[in-house]
């Protein structure tokens, strides 16, 4: 699918040749660098480069609403112990649990089930990782029924309850998994469509089937994403790409939100500041005077959204593919400097076309720094 | 034998070299005690542990990270020398020690009061942090992080940095084991990171007892603690601290842009300057908040 949400690029079979054996590369030894880490890390740095300096969504509501109909039952994706499609979209809904509490430690999360044209709201909105995890294992160890077919319009209308209660500080969202091909709905999906879209409550789909020109309908209306992936491993990529931090489109007025910060006790128990109430982990809502409850690790963990690492630059520039200057080549790889992280020192040109050099601290970076900073450390050893 | 107890792991150990907190130490305790923890006892007792890790199992690895008020230095594995044997890498380290501790009391700016006195483990952390995934991508191993800290400073400067590391070490599955050398205060900020990643805090306030908290407490791996009886916990403290006016908060507001926290209300966000639409609040709440 087109990925970077261009509308126009029309259809996979219309483009040119994509060269995509041309990004491997061999090392020393003969094996085979892969071309699609260097490609994802790029990919990483062009995100990172267009969220520098921008508003984002930090506190999100997000409804999950996940298609359990009879198209759910198709065994065309597989992986592992889950047997069809919705078993893959469990175990990627699995992952991106967690790491949507990762991102957004303040955002809430609630899980819907579309079946037999129906729509039950199996966990509300909440912030408790355990209650969802929960529940996606329970259909999990009922054998992954189906049933019935996915309706659209009750799948909005009941997110639409939840996500109603939400002040308008909150980026209100819902994520689709759906594997069917048709929705089948009381009223006109179109003017659904219309009404979240002036709700403002962006829809995003993935789609394990093919494109299907409805929900694409929905996700441009509203300002969302559009997913279909290629296989298993793909559906988790996909969904972990909505788990990041939405930019903001038009500013809104912040507010101030009441937050208690518990003290952990020690037997392992949080004790909310406000009620005195015990809690078993956070964060989450206290279940008495519904103050959310967080710990401040859990806000400094956000933080990075906003203060991204620095920018760097590759230690041997590329060159254009006619003329390529050993000479000039050598004596950049000759200067070098070890890891500032790791130490490692390069021995090959080839392990030091991976480096780059920080550009605010000026200091080397080898290829695994560099992207164990981008994506987890998120700030450089050598400018602090 | 069996697989996984033969299995051998990766430690990396960060050690305070701050000059300063160490010469505190040393003058506070011998004014309470007549016994006194000087720096080269510690250093005494976290070699003897560095050995008795890589006596442990055979072909278990040790990266050593020095941190200064400059900076952070790997002492171990270097360029020079990079073997196993638990003599040989003893001898290294204190080596390395010497040279770099000479180095940092020579170096004038550290008197410098604009340069905050604090060893900078955020600089320490992530470069041992970067090791450990370095050499996982050679040999997926186990490993664990220790981290020595003299005096009782809070580190409020780099928390940030602290944190991000924890939850860096939580995704590549490695605890943080946390030592604090100090009487009175405990250091919530290595509390917190001890407490995210699962590892164990441990503060001690009597010096002889360094090398046995260690031995006891620190050696065995996470397999292992399952096994043994729990370490007594102490209440982590994870409140947050107010942008405006630096006071400890239980309950704070939130700024929904970037996070700021505020103990009271404000109209305008200090740190990104959006004003701010004030929450409504039940007449009870805000008699409350103005005591």
């Amino acid at each position: 699918m087109d990925e970077g949400g261009d509308k126009h690029s029309g259809y996979r079979w219309e483009g040119g040749y994509e060269r995509t054996w041309e990004a491997l590369r061999e090392d020393d030894t003969g094996a085979l660098i892969s071309g699609s880490s260097a490609a994802k890390r790029l990919f990483a740095k062009k995100r990172l480069a267009q969220e520098a300096g921008k508003r984002i969504h930090i506190v999100r509501h997000c409804v999950l609403a996940l298609d359990l109909s009879r198209s759910m039952a198709d065994p065309d994706l597989r992986i592992d112990r889950y047997p069809n499609r919705a078993g893959c979209a469990i175990r990627s809904l699995k992952e991106f649990v967690p790491k949507f509490f990762a991102a957004c430690p303040l955002g809430q999360l609630a899980l819907v089930i579309l079946q037999n044209k129906r729509a039950n709201i199996v966990v509300p909105l909440g912030g408790s990782e355990a209650r969802l995890l929960n529940a996606l294992k329970d259909i999990e160890v009922k054998g992954f029924k189906t049933g019935g077919q996915c309706s659209m319009v009750n799948g909005i209308a009941a997110a639409k309850s939840m996500l109603s209660a939400v002040g308008d500080h909150s980026n209100r969202e819902i994520i689709f998994v759906v594997g069917s091909l048709n929705t089948i709905d009381v009223t006109s999906p179109f003017s659904t469509i219309e009404t979240v879209a002036n709700g403002g409550i962006r829809c995003s789909v993935v789609s394990l089937s093919a494109e299907v020109n409805i929900w694409k309908k929905l996700t441009e209306r509203t300002d969302g994403k559009y997913f279909v992936p290629l296989d298993p491993i793909d559906i988790s990529d996909k969904l972990e790409e909505l788990t990041r931090p939405p930019v903001e489109s038009s500013a809104r007025q912040g507010v101030l939100v009441k937050m208690g910060f518990p003290q952990k006790e020690t037997d392992d128990k949080y004790i909310c500041p406000q009620c005195r109430t015990r809690v078993k982990a956070i964060p989450t809502l206290c279940d008495v005077c519904r103050l959310s409850l967080v710990s401040a690790a859990h806000l400094a963990r956000c933080y990075h959204h906003l203060f991204p690492p620095s920018t760097v630059t590759p230690s041997i520039p590329e060159q254009k593919d006619e003329e390529i200057d050993l000479e000039l080549e050598r004596s950049q790889f000759d200067q070098i400097k070890p890891c500032v992280g790791c130490n490692f020192a390069p021995s090959t040109v080839e392990q030091g076309r991976q480096f780059v050099v920080c550009d605010k601290c000026q200091s080397s970076l080898c290829g695994d720094c560099d992207g164990f900073i981008d994506d987890h450390l998120h700030s450089c050893p050598g400018c602090i | 034998m069996n697989e996984t107890l033969s299995r051998s792991s990766l430690i990396a150990v960060v050690l305070d070299l701050n000059p300063l907190a160490w010469g505190f130490r040393a003058a506070q305790d011998a004014q309470r005690t007549s016994k006194s923890e000087s720096f080269v006892k510690a250093l005494d007792a976290t070699l003897t542990f560095i050995s008795s890790y890589l006596l442990m199992t055979h072909g278990n690895k040790v990266v050593v990270v020095g941190a200064h008020p400059l900076g952070a230095e790997i002492l171990h594995p270097s360029d020079t020398y990079s073997g196993n044997t638990a003599s040989m890498v003893n001898r290294q380290i204190e080596a390395r020690v010497n040279e770099l501790c000479r180095g940092v009391l020579l170096d004038e700016t550290i008197a410098d009061s604009r340069t905050s006195p604090a060893s900078r483990f955020n600089n320490a952390l992530s470069k041992a942090l970067c090791c450990i995934n370095r050499m996982r991508s050679e040999k997926d191993l186990p490993a664990r992080l220790m981290v020595m800290k003299c005096g009782g400073d809070f580190l409020s400067h780099q928390y940030l940095p602290l944190i991000n590391c924890a939850y860096a070490a939580e995704h590549l599955k490695v605890s943080i084991d946390t030592v604090v050398l100090e009487a009175e205060t405990d250091v919530p900020v290595l509390q917190q990171m001890s407490d995210v990643t699962g590892g164990v805090y441990s503060r001690i306030s009597e010096p002889a007892i360094l090398l046995q908290t260690l031995l006891t407490y620190h050696l065995p791996d996470d397999d292992a603690r399952k096994m043994l009886s729990k370490v007594p916990a102490t209440p982590v403290d994870s409140r947050a601290v107010c942008f405006k006016t630096r006071a400890v908060t239980d309950i704070g507001y939130v700024c929904s842009v970037c996070l700021s926290v505020y103990k009271m209300l404000t109209p305008i966000c200090v740190t990104c300057k959006s004003v701010l639409k004030l929450p409504g609040m039940p007449p009870s709440r805000k008699r409350k908040r103005e005591k």
